[in-house]
Order: structure tokens, then sequence, then C-alpha cells
């Protein structure tokens, strides 16, 4: 069956391959849904309904293409299923170096997501691929530039940074860019994962740059390393006092990470920063914020 | 080279410790601590690392604790940009070492909760927990001192734990002296609050540090150690002792005497360092008498001495026993005089005995009841069938008297009323708490200090290699007919002593992985110190040296002899002195007494070591000279990462699995999936990826099996050819890819010689496809195989108990019935061998 010469919008492949290499087989969307409520009869008329998003957006966040399949069995032809997925797309990386300090490469940050010792989640698709690929092998990568979240033209400017996770790539590669710049403005740093011991990404490295005077400040937010959670957005707060200094004085404030809870939390964070340390009531520092926003100075990278 | 260190005298000349020298940078760091405190709670409160501040390290002894990091995962996760996986040890002041039964419980809670879920009893008589992390450490302080229990001055340039003779049967006195163990402790205990202020939120000090009367603002020179006797039972080695005191009892003896006083014990130390025979273990001298009334008076007294007169510029050179060899005893003595505004009299006579421990029940003067439990090395652990930590929270739970730890790391479950003995003794039966109780002396006897993986001192295996040696040297004593021999045997990591092995009759002294120095011919009473017999040697030649001398003990011995004393009737002034001073002479000569003292450290790349095959030899022929686990151990140490093992997970895959995953945890372990692996092996795999939590890496050609078959049909089938190319396609190619995406610098592969005639002249070290090959049992047998995993509870593959004894991939693999010789077993008899280990470049 694999070997089956499958001919979908004019290209014909073994089955294999069009799943191998074209189709999308980790991310589970609508039309496959439908054709497999189609196919199995069965009733999957909360995942697919649109008004309510909740249930597909968690089935999307556990399970794969394949456990669907498994879960609904039904009878598919080669060129149906084919037809019923998704062409697969590239994902999309931050550049965690800068070629002013590591020259002819490209650092990544790479979670690998569903290792082979821990099969709780679902296998990434882009990360075992570049865990698996042999080194020195040549792989497909296209660059799509981000005019926007790059660091301040102005040296001078202060830099706020909050990574946490792989969020913090990119901000590697600022620090090094500034460092090599010789900018003179300051870079503060906010970094957050679950545990000191084993999820301080590039540790060594912040330690180092704090010596050189690369990186001026770093605040750590490790979620499991005592009782109550903490994550950087309580960071954020403790340090608000200095926090709106930095911003009153023209620093610049980058957002990298999680979209879904991070990013609305670190937003709700620096909107109460700005109310207190401002004096503001809930209004004014939205405009505060938004004004921040439209001078460019509040960026955000979030997925 | 800074003109500094050239300029420092050399090692002979700091004997005299000119003033004139520069003050060792701990000194700088006592002098400018404030009272200890130093910048520890900023330390505590960086966030940013699981480390203290380097100035921090030294003061943070003074509290207890010493920081310490996981030697085995420095590498990895180095490549992982993290810092070393850093926790802390901490050691608490128990004078006497007894806790109560409330105590215990405690310190076995937080064991479980904040360390490493094992209590080590240490031979002073006090306890460490190892392993607690930094966020920690203060939580575990304050579950110490809930229970009244503090740590302070347990390490450091201070009095150090005060020790007691523990066993309390014989008398009253045992209280007494006890009691006077106490007061010694807290007399000599820093004044400082910084413990109070760091540790447990006491009131922060304002203004300038608190006055040390008796320690000084710098405290001691070094660590200082002081113990209390009462004979003829010598289990405190009182001559190991800085400062010790001999109880001298009227004449009405142990049953009802009165404490008359003390003779006073000076300049006892045991650290020395490897090749400075500047450096020595020493036995203190008796120097006099005191009544009970003076007994904190000259204490303070020898202590302040030290204090003025040890060096500061050498911290080899810093213990008491040095001033004193420095200046002589009668200066010492005239000096304590004259401090003391009066002469002491002469010491009394005194008798020791013995300097073990008494083990089992044994009946105390008041009636109660005392039970003496071996406890290895120890360690308080839970294993299997010896779960000796649970045992004893169970017996803590319902015990009325109280524990007491002894000097040579065992334990007295004391006071215990004769109703409670048939309790007591049940739960010590259900826990496996009695078994040591049965063995030889020898081994109810043996100590061994920390050393590997914890202690950042030690250079070879100690406690871990216990167990393995003493049953050799079982095995030695039974040949000669010696079975029940008293024998006392000590293994260190390192010469600084921790386990008294100067003053055992056998010791064994970490020089190297699997090297020692052998010391021989010490009394078993503590007074007179063995001499060095064989430097740096592996355990080959240390048990054929045991063997020659036990042989000799077992036909010449007078009765009741003890082997260190026969060695030094017979041997000790003519052969013993001769290796001492040749020794000696080596060291001083700067030149290595083997040169297999080097051969661990390796400098090559893979490539020179291909082309120097006198080096090569060497390598191999020191790894072929030591065990399998240390051979693993040195290859982590000394060749580059990252590291790989690779395992076919056949029938006896665990074995290395075992080997080197105990080593170093979370070592990938590439797995070459053909797609024609047995269903047995998938469930083999994922039993072994439980038991041993390995880090597999599977590999596989990119070729699913029906389009490879379909493309070249049954290739395994068609000849040494077909062959060839199958294992190039599905095994060589997929493992040459999964050392190159992994980085892998140095691969681990479990072949044996005995395996296939190719592998017939297999060496520990290789060079392979410009990597280190590293082959950690290569000269094992089937038989060491067998014993290695039942030794570890490992499992064979499920296939073995079928008749398959070679176990590759389901078409090429057959069980032992279904063919007529051995050779045919894979791959129909062209080849024993499993396809990647030729990998060339």
């Amino acid at each position: 069956m694999r070997q089956a010469s499958v001919t979908h919008d004019g290209k014909t492949h073994t089955l294999l391959e069009w799943l191998r290499d074209e189709r999308e087989l980790t991310r589970i969307a609508r039309p496959l849904l439908t054709q497999v409520a189609e196919r199995s009869k069965a009733d999957l008329s909360e995942l697919l309904d649109t008004r309510n998003p909740a249930a597909l957006t968690k089935l999307t966040a556990t399970s794969q293409v394949a456990d669907v399949l498994a879960k609904y069995p039904a009878e598919w032809t080669p060129e149906a299923l084919v037809a019923a997925l998704r062409p697969v797309t590239g994902r999309v990386y931050s550049i965690a170096s800068s070629p002013a300090a590591v020259g002819d490469e490209a650092h990544l940050t790479v979670a690998v997501v569903g290792s082979d010792t821990d099969r709780r989640l679902p296998a990434g698709a882009a990360s075992h691929f570049v865990v698996n690929t042999p080194v020195d092998s040549n792989v497909q990568v296209w660059i799509e530039r981000n005019e926007r979240f790059r660091v301040p033209a102005d040296g001078a400017r202060d830099i706020i940074m909050i990574g946490p996770g792989t969020g913090v790539a990119p901000f590697r590669g600022f620090v090094q860019e500034r460092e090599a710049a010789g900018a003179s403005g300051r870079n503060w740093l906010f970094f957050g994962g679950r545990s000191l011991y084993h999820d301080f990404l590039y540790q060594l490295e912040w330690q180092q740059a704090l010596k050189r005077n690369a990186l001026h400040r770093l605040d750590v937010a490790f979620s499991r390393d005592q009782d109550q959670k903490i994550y950087v957005q309580h960071r954020l707060k403790e340090a608000g006092k200095d926090l709106y200094a930095w911003l009153s004085n023209g620093a610049y404030l980058y957002v990298c990470g999680d979209a879904t809870a991070m990013a609305p939390d670190v937003h709700a964070a620096l909107l109460d920063v700005v109310r207190e340390q401002g004096g503001m009531d809930a209004d004014d520092a939205q405009a505060w914020v938004a004004d921040l926003t439209a001078d460019g100075r509040y960026l955000r990278d979030v997925y | 080279m800074s003109t500094e260190v050239l300029e420092r005298p050399t090692a002979s000349e700091s004997v005299l410790a000119p003033k004139h020298q520069p003050e060792s940078a701990v000194e700088k760091i006592k002098k400018a601590s404030r009272g200890l405190r130093g910048t520890l709670v900023e330390s505590l409160h960086d966030p940013l690392t699981g480390a203290i501040r380097e100035s921090d390290t030294q003061l943070i002894k003074f509290h207890g604790s010493y920081m310490q990091d996981d030697r085995d995962l420095r590498a990895e996760r180095e490549h992982q940009k993290l810092e070393p996986a850093y926790s802390f040890m901490i050691r608490t002041r128990l004078p006497g070492g007894v806790v109560t039964p409330r105590q215990w419980l405690a310190l076995s809670g937080l064991c479980r909760t904040h360390a490493t879920g094992t209590l080590r009893m240490t031979t002073r008589q006090a306890f460490q927990v190892h392993g607690v992390i930094k966020k920690d450490l203060k939580k575990t302080m304050q579950a110490m001192n809930a229970v009244l229990i503090d740590s302070i001055a347990a390490c450091g340039d201070v009095n150090r734990n005060v020790m007691a003779s523990s066993n309390p049967v014989e008398s009253k006195l045992h209280q007494e002296v006890y009691d006077w163990s106490v007061k010694l402790s807290e007399h000599l205990k820093p004044k400082t609050r910084a413990y109070h202020e760091i540790w447990l939120d006491g009131e922060k000090l304002v203004g300038p540090a608190e006055e040390e009367p008796i320690l000084g603002p710098v405290y001691l020179p070094r660590k200082f150690k002081t113990g209390i006797v009462v004979p003829p039972h010598n289990d405190v080695d009182v001559f190991s002792q800085d400062l010790g005191f001999i109880a001298i009892l009227d004449e009405e003896g142990l049953e009802e005497g009165k404490l008359l006083g003390f003779n006073l014990v000076v300049g006892g130390g045991l650290g020395a360092t490897h090749g400075e025979p500047q450096t020595y273990p020493r036995v203190g001298d008796v120097i006099g008498f005191l009544t009970p009334e003076q007994t904190l008076k000259v204490a303070e007294t020898v202590v302040m001495i030290q204090r003025d007169f040890g060096d500061r510029t050498e911290r080899k050179h810093a213990r008491l026993k040095y001033t004193i060899d420095d200046r002589g005893i009668a200066w010492f003595k005239a000096e304590l005089n004259r401090r003391l505004g009066f002469e002491l009299p002469p010491a009394r006579p005194y008798k020791f005995t013995t300097q073990g421990d008494r083990f089992g029940w044994l009946r105390g003067h008041d009636g109660r009841w005392h039970l003496t439990l071996r406890i290895e090395s120890g360690r308080v652990a839970d294993r299997p069938g010896a779960m000796h930590l649970t045992g004893l929270e169970k017996i803590a739970a319902i015990h009325q008297g109280d524990f007491r730890l002894t000097p040579n790391q065992n334990l007295i479950i004391a006071n215990v009323p004769a109703s409670e003995c048939m309790k007591i003794d049940q739960l010590v039966a259900d826990h496996g708490l009695a078994k040591s109780l049965l063995t030889s002396p020898v081994r109810r006897d043996a100590l061994a200090c920390v050393a590997l993986p914890t202690c950042g001192l030690s250079m070879a295996e100690a406690e871990r290699y216990l167990p393995s040696f003493t049953e050799k040297v079982e095995g030695v004593l039974v040949k000669h007919g010696l079975k029940n021999l008293p024998l006392t045997l000590r293994i260190t990591g390192c010469p600084n002593g921790c386990a008294r092995p100067y003053l055992a009759e056998i010791a064994l002294i970490g020089r190297a992985p699997g090297r020692y120095t052998l010391r021989l011919g010490a009394d078993a009473i503590g007074q007179r110190l063995n001499v060095i017999y064989r430097d740096n040697i592996d355990e080959n030649a240390i048990l054929t040296a045991l063997d020659e001398l036990i042989g000799r003990f077992s036909a010449e011995r007078q009765p009741d002899e003890r082997f260190g004393d026969f060695l030094w009737r017979a041997h000790g002034a003519h052969a013993g002195e001769t290796r001492v001073s040749e020794s000696v002479a080596r060291e001083v000569n700067g030149s290595s007494p083997d040169m297999l003292a080097d051969a661990p450290r390796l400098a090559l790349t893979p490539a020179e070591f291909a082309a120097d095959a006198a080096a090569a030899a060497q390598v191999n022929e020191w790894l072929a000279s030591v065990d399998a686990e240390t051979r693993v151990r040195w290859s982590l140490a000394n060749l580059p990462g990252p590291f790989a093992l690779s395992s076919s997970f056949g029938a006896q895959a665990a074995v290395s699995l075992h080997l080197v995953a105990s080593q170093q945890a979370r070592i990938p372990v590439v797995l070459i999936d053909t797609g024609y692996l047995f269903p047995e092996t998938y469930q083999f795999i994922e039993q072994l990826t439980k038991k041993l939590t390995l880090n597999i890496q599977r590999f596989s050609s990119p070729q699913p099996v029906g389009e490879f078959e379909a493309q070249y049909g049954k290739l395994w089938e068609q000849g040494r050819d077909g062959l060839n190319q199958y294992l190039e396609l599905r095994k060589v190619e997929p493992m040459r890819r999964s050392l190159k995406s992994l980085g892998i610098k140095t691969w681990f592969a479990g072949l044996r010689r005995s395996q296939a005639a190719s592998r017939a002249a297999l060496n520990p070290l290789e060079v392979r496809d410009g990597r280190f090959k590293v082959h950690p049992i290569f000269d094992w047998s089937d038989r060491d195989v067998y014993l290695y995993l039942k030794a570890h509870g490992l499992p064979y593959h499920p296939l073995w108990d079928k008749g398959y004894v070679s176990i590759g991939d389901w078409h090429s693999t057959k069980a032992l019935h279904e063919v007529d010789s051995a050779e045919e077993l894979r791959f129909s008899g062209l080849k024993r061998e499993c396809g990647i280990h030729g990998l060339e470049g």
C-alpha cells in the first residue's frame, strides 16, 4: 500500500512519499475532520462547531493526524487520504545568533517535542527532523525577514527583552549583535523555564555576558523551583519601578515566545506596572502602552 | 606561571614556615569575612546559579557544608551550556554522636525530601546528607535545627565535632564522658552568630563582628579535631586527634570507678599528600594528666597555642602536628605550662586492647540493653533486601532510648528496656539490619570514606569498592585457614585520612582510578601507624602481596598474634622500612614510582593515538589491568565527549548498558533498528529503558523494509557479498550517521574477545572512524557476564531462555538447537559479527 502510486494536483508520488514529504501529519485541520466524520459516521459535530473552537483546539494540542485516523476508523483510498490532508508547511524559528558574532552560521534554539523516551506529547515534525538529520546534511531553509523585530537603530537606547523558554532565541542574537556593534545602551533580559537545574537555556553564556557587561541585568523565573509557580510576568511586576523608569527613558521592549498564555500575561503585567508606577488609571495606562506600541518600542514575536 | 609561585620556597624549606611568607588565600577570606558571614546571603539569593561565590565556598564549610558537583555530569552539562550540577553536603555537629529517636526521624525524613535519600554516618560520629541543592539548603538547615541539631563548625578551620567513646555499656562513666564532649564542643565553638543569622533568619549584626576569645578573628590555621576515649576500647582512635583525652579512673575500675581526670594527648593527625614527604600522618603525644575541672582550660589553651603558632602560609603544613614537630614537644609542653600557670603532672598508666566496635546486644551497667548494628561504610540507605533507612525509621518510631553513632560508622540502638528488645529484634530482622553481623570479622570492622562520586578530593573509589575488595580479602583469609581472623581494613579515596587508614593493619589509599597505596602493619589498638608497603598498585598486585604475607603469617604467627603485629615483628624493621624509604626516595626525586600513574592521563587525539603504537599499547595495558567500571570511569574522565554507547539489545546487552549508564546517566544509547528486530527485542528495549532510564537514540536506514526488499530482494540470503551489502545499508550507514549527527567523539561498545574469532585481538581502547572506541568488557567471559547480570539483578534478552545466545535480526539468528555448531548462530556462519564494528571512515 505504501508503494501505491497516487496522483493529486497533477503530481505523482508513491503514497509513502506523499505522506513523508508532502503532507502535514502533525497538525489536524478542519477539512480532514469533516472527511473523517463523513467516512467513519462518527459524530464529530462538537469538534467541527465553528462557534466553539475549544474542543478542536484541545484535540490539536494533544493529537496528530494518525491519532485521529486510528480513533475513527474508516475506508480511505490513497487518493482520498492525500486529498484530505493539507500540504506540509515549513516551520519558522527565530535565529538565535548574530552574524557579527558567529560569522557564517545561524544558530537555532529548538525544543525537541515528544522525545523517544517521553511520548506524552506527540512528536514535533520539524524538531524531530532537525534532531534526526545528520550533521553536515543539506536541508531546505528560507529566511523570513522580520523588519520590525530588530535591535534599535540607535545603539544608545536601552532594551528590555522578555523571552522565556525558546522565546529567548532572538535575544541571544540581540545581545551578540549589540556587543559586537559596541552599542552603549543597556540590555535587560527576562528569562523563564521550569527549573534552574535543567532548563536555563544558555546559562553559561548569560553568566559570562553579565561578567563582560554585554548583558546588564537578567531576571529569571523558574516555575517549578518553589511551591507557588513563578513566571516572567511576576518578575516583571517585581521589577516594576525599574521597568517603568527604563521605558520612560526611551527603552525598547521586546516579547518573544508563547502567544497563548505568556504574551497576554506579560501584557497585563505591563499594564499593571504602568498604572502603578505612572500613577494612572486603567484607561491612561492603556493609552500609554498604545503610545509605546505606536512609537515602535513595544515589539512582539509570539507564536 | 607567576613570579610569586616561582619565588616560593621549596617544600622542604617550608617546614619551618618562615613568617615573611604571604598568608594563604583562605586566611584572607576568613579575615575579610566579618565573623564567617562573607557574602553567603548574597550567594544564596543569586537566582542565576546553583553555586555560591568562590570565597563563600570556603566560608560555608564553617557552617558545616561543602559545595560539590556531580563529577559524572560535568562534561555533558558543559555541552548543554549549563553550569555543573552543583549541590551541597551538610555535616552535623553531634558531640559524642548521640541522637534521640525524634532527631533520627527528622534527619531521615529530610534526607528523603531534600537530599539523596541516604543518611551517612561519619567516622567522627556525625551525619552527612548529600546532594542538597542551593534552594533547599536553608530549608534543610532549618529542618535540622527544628530538632536541635546544628552544623556549626562541622567543617572548616575550627574545632570539629568532638568525639567520645560511644559504648555506654560499662559504666556510669560514659554519660560523664559524653557530657564532657558536649561541653568541649560548646566551649570551643565559634562565637559568631553568623550561622543563626544566615540560616535561621536571626537578627542581623550591626557593627563589627563578635569577639572570638579562643579561636581569634581569623579562626584556626586548619581543621582541629578533639576526642575523648575510655580505655580499654580505643574506638575514637584518640591518637589521631589534634587534642585527645584518655579517661583515667580510680582503682575501682570500669564498673564502679569514678573519673579522676584525663591524660592529655596532643598532635595527632592523619592527613598527608601523595608525593610530598614533608606531609605525613602522626600519632599524638601523651604529655600529662589533668583533673576534670581543668579540662576546658587546658583544651582552650592547646587551641590557642595552635591559633598563635600554626602555619598560616601553607595549608598542607598547618595542623597542630607540624607546629609541634617544627618546634619540638618540649617547647609545646613549656608553652602550655607557661600559659596555664601550672605544670601538668605526668600521665597516668592506661591500656588499650581494641579499636573496633562490639556488635550485637550487650547489657549495660544499669540493666538496659544496647544493640550495636554494623552499617557498612555508615551508609544508611534503602536497598532491595536491606531497607535500612525505612527499618531504622520504624525502630525510631517505637524506641524509648536513644541512638549512638560509633566512630567506626556503626550504630548503637541504646538504652533499650529488656521488655522492648524483642520488638526491636523483629524490626531489625525484617529490614535486613542484622545481616552484616554474621559476616567475617574483617568485613565487620572495615571502614571506607565517601569518595566517588560526591567527594571532590577523591582519586579512587572507596565506599563503593569496599564490599568487593573485602570479599577478595576474605578469599585470601579462607585460603590460609584464617576465616575468622580479626583484621582491620580501611580504604580511602585520597590521602586526607577520613576513614583513619593510617591506623589500620591493612589500608588502601587512593592514588588514581583502580590504584592505591598499600600500607600495612598498624597495631589493632590505634597506637602505631602503618607504613607504605607498595605504592600505586592495582588490585591484582595488592592481593598478590596480601596472599604472600598472610600465607607467611598463617605459618609463622604466634598464638593470638595480630597480622599487623606479626608484620612488624617479622618484617617491619627490615623489609618494611626499606620499602618505605625507597618509596619516599622516589617521591622526593619527583619521579613517579610507576609509569602507570601517568598512563591514565591521556592527552592524545584519536589520530595521534592511532599513530603512536607505543602510547596506545601503554594505555591499553593499563586499561587491561583495571576492572570494567574503572575503564568506563577513566574513559569518561580522559577521553573527549560527547559520549555514546551502542547497543544491539542482544542477549547480554544489559551489562554494558548498566555499566556505562550507571556512571553517566542520560548517555545517548544508539540503537540501530534494521527493521528486522525480533518483537521480543522491542519488549526488551522497553524493559531496559524503564529499568535503567536510558536515553535511547534510534537510527534506521531511510528505506522502509518493504521498499528495501523490493529493490534488493533478501540480501542476507545472497552469500557473503549480499550479506555485506545488507550490513552496509541496514546497519553501518545508520550507525555512521548516528555518530556523526550526535557529534560523538567517544563510542562505548560491549564487544568481547570471546564472542568471535574476529574479536580475539580486540583492545580496550581503539580508534575507529576518527573516534575513540572503548570496549569496557573486552576481556569478559560469558561467566563474567552472567555474574554481573546476576549481581545487579539485570535481565537477559527474553529469547535467551528459548535457546538463543546471540540475537540480531530475526532472519539471520537461530536458536542453539537449530544449528550444528556455534559458528552458525548468526548469518548462517558467514559472520559471527553484528556488522557495524568494523566501521571505518
